[in-house]
């Protein structure tokens, strides 16, 4: 069905990734993985994964391994990593948006669809 | 002959320069050829330059980017990864705004049909009710349209009389209504078309239940005016027809829920899901 809040949060959520991505590139190593956690976080709670579940994955493996950088002595590959696992939550997030509107458009080709239907039938009748 | 010479000259030079030039360009990563590979595509499609122009600029200074970096591979490498996943932001904002703009002007083209699943429940109506029944379609406002004065030769049901009860059995985890309990649900629209004036209520304990309940109505072409939850003790979920609407409540669009109920956690239903969840 159609769900105009979760459009709304996905736009929400969209935006809050593009201020991520505008403000990570002169972040301390730690603070852009931490950033990372955060934008996939709300991704989850969003369920993006449910549209997109591979481009969220490789975002939590490069999270993962921006993490182990940054534990071992690897900061500047844990900021890059940590920058590769918010852009690709944006680009799950942006196909999740697109997957939605697609299926938004179905429900109503169906309904249409079923109106014609309908309408031919009544006036057959 | 001086002329001969500068030439030999300049040859040792200028192959030395070549030679230069192949040590210090690197190749370009497969991920980064692959970008580009992406930014052409996207300039070949039109859609892309209608539907998402600032993402393909974005896509094309990121590439650029990639191509006149320096640095170690690993930065090469992370620069390209960039550029490549711009590529892919760009195309799937043109896919979104093009999916919702079909939408738009699906919805439109609905509405201009005399609006959504309130149209569908008055042409059921003519199509599966005696068809020399005076009809009285209800607008969006919850209105009568004609004039005519209800007279159906279907006799009105009591208020309160149970359509359907459905139970723990029939749904899934997640409170999702299994294919045969759906399927059941969808085959009361006969039966709700011909009281096009009355209730649909449906009641009981779980919130969760209520809302599916309600929701595969609605995709059946109930008008969302006409649903009516209602939270009781009683474990089951019964479908009932209610009062009259004589005075509808207009609700908000894409409201799914009425007073007293509050909406689980949202959830989307992925494309394909959506036509086979709970079918």
């Amino acid at each position: 069905m159609i769900r105009p809040r979760l459009a709304l949060i996905l736009t929400l959520l969209f935006s809050g990734i593009l201020a991520a991505c505008a403000s990570t590139a002169k972040m301390q190593p730690s603070d852009a993985v931490q950033q990372a956690a955060q934008v996939l976080q709300r991704a989850s709670e969003q369920h993006v994964d449910d549209y997109t579940a591979p481009t969220l994955k490789l975002a939590r493996a490069k999270y993962a391994a921006a993490r182990k950088a940054l534990q071992g002595t690897k900061p500047q590959q844990a900021s890059m990593l940590a920058q590769e696992a918010i852009a690709s939550t944006r680009l799950a997030t942006i196909q999740a948006v697109a997957a939605h509107a697609t299926a938004n458009r179905l429900t109503v080709q169906r309904q249409l669809d079923n109106m014609q239907q309908l309408a031919h039938l009544s006036t057959d009748k | 002959m001086s002329r001969s010479l500068h030439l030999r000259a300049l040859l040792p030079i200028s192959a030395a320069l070549a030679l230069s030039a192949c040590v210090s360009v690197a190749p370009p990563s497969p991920m980064l050829t692959q970008a580009e590979h992406g930014l052409q595509a996207l300039h070949t499609d039109p859609a892309i330059a209608r539907w998402a122009p600032d993402a393909l600029a974005q896509a094309e200074q990121a590439i650029h980017t990639a191509q006149h970096a320096h640095g170690d591979s690993q930065h090469l490498q992370h620069l390209a990864f960039m550029a490549e996943n711009q590529v892919e932001i760009a195309k799937a904002t043109a896919n979104a705004n093009r999916e919702k703009s079909a939408y738009a002007a699906l919805v439109a083209k609905r509405d201009a049909m005399g609006g959504g699943n309130e149209s569908i429940t008055t042409l059921s109506q003519n199509v599966i009710g005696n068809s020399s029944t005076p009809v009285t379609p209800i607008n969006e406002a919850g209105t009568e349209v004609s004039s005519a004065t209800e007279s159906t030769s279907v006799p009105t049901p009591a208020a309160n009389s149970t359509l359907l009860t459905l139970h723990a059995a029939d749904f899934n985890r997640g409170n999702r209504l299994t294919p045969t309990a759906y399927n059941a649900v969808q085959g009361l629209l006969a039966r709700l078309v011909q009281q096009p004036s009355l209730r649909v209520v449906i009641s009981g304990a779980s919130r969760a239940q209520l809302a599916t309940v309600r929701q595969a109505l609605a995709e059946t072409g109930v008008p969302s005016w006409r649903l009516q939850t209602l939270q009781t003790v009683d474990r089951s979920i019964d479908i009932a027809f209610g009062g009259k609407v004589s005075t509808p409540t207009i609700e908000p669009c894409n409201a799914q829920f009425s007073a007293g109920t509050s909406a689980p956690a949202m959830r989307p239903t992925a494309p394909d899901s959506a036509s086979r969840a709970g079918r």
